[in-house]
């Protein structure tokens, strides 16, 4: 999904987004809040609030601004359409965006591939995480990137 | 905006990008990295680019448009 070549790369440095932090927050909580009514032993109430309280905490370290996804803090879509994802500590690595990839005016979530390493890289970008501007393109190139492969 | 998303998404979805000579998708991308309230004003026709390519590629875009209305 990332071989159509481009004029000029896109850089994104995606910035922590209030409206996923809150949307993170108030599920979570929303989900604990309705489990202590339910009719289970005191036990298991507890332990699955445990685990939405940890899931709570890693998906917020996995905010950009914070961690980030893989400890990636810039994203740059190459001319050539090849993803160079970079780290804080300025490690480069190269990734393919997966077909699972979703693109959607008020959300964007791109799914990375990266070689000989198992699992998907994914960055939910809401529009809050970067400029209006950047964020248009991103998904107008996205969607030009998946009518390519549409049409091979 | 959400104008900007229906007319570029649909000038893709009809193939117009495609149909863009090699130059052509070049000024296509240089158009995406203006800002929003400009773009929505080449789109809507109430500002003409100073850059004769750049019009070119805006015209196909709001004919694209206006054909799929």
């Amino acid at each position: 999904m990332s071989s159509t070549k481009y004029a000029q790369p896109l850089r994104l440095q995606p910035e922590a987004s209030r409206i996923l932090i809150g949307l993170l927050i108030a599920g979570h909580l929303g989900a604990i809040a309705v489990l202590f009514p339910l009719d289970l032993s005191l036990l298991i109430k507890i332990t699955i609030a445990v685990v939405l309280l940890v899931s709570l905490v890693i998906a917020l370290r996995k905010q950009p601004g914070r961690m980030g996804e893989g400890g990636v803090q810039t994203l740059t879509w190459q001319t050539d359409g090849v993803w160079v994802l970079e780290t804080i500590g300025g490690e480069k690595m190269e990734a393919s965006l997966h077909e699972s990839t979703y693109v959607h005016p008020w959300l964007v979530v791109l799914n990375f591939r990266q070689e000989n390493k198992r699992g998907l890289l994914t960055f939910t970008l809401a529009p809050d995480a970067l400029d209006r501007e950047t964020f248009r393109e991103l998904r107008v190139r996205l969607k030009m990137a998946g009518n390519a492969e549409k049409g091979r | 905006m959400l104008e900007l998303d229906d007319m570029l998404h649909g000038f893709l979805d009809r193939g117009g990008f495609d149909d863009l000579a090699e130059n052509e998708r070049d000024q296509f991308e240089n158009l995406l990295t203006c800002h929003d309230n400009l773009l929505l004003e080449y789109l809507m026709g109430r500002t003409v680019p100073a850059d004769p390519d750049t019009a070119n590629v805006v015209n196909k875009i709001r004919a694209a448009a206006q054909a799929a209305t």
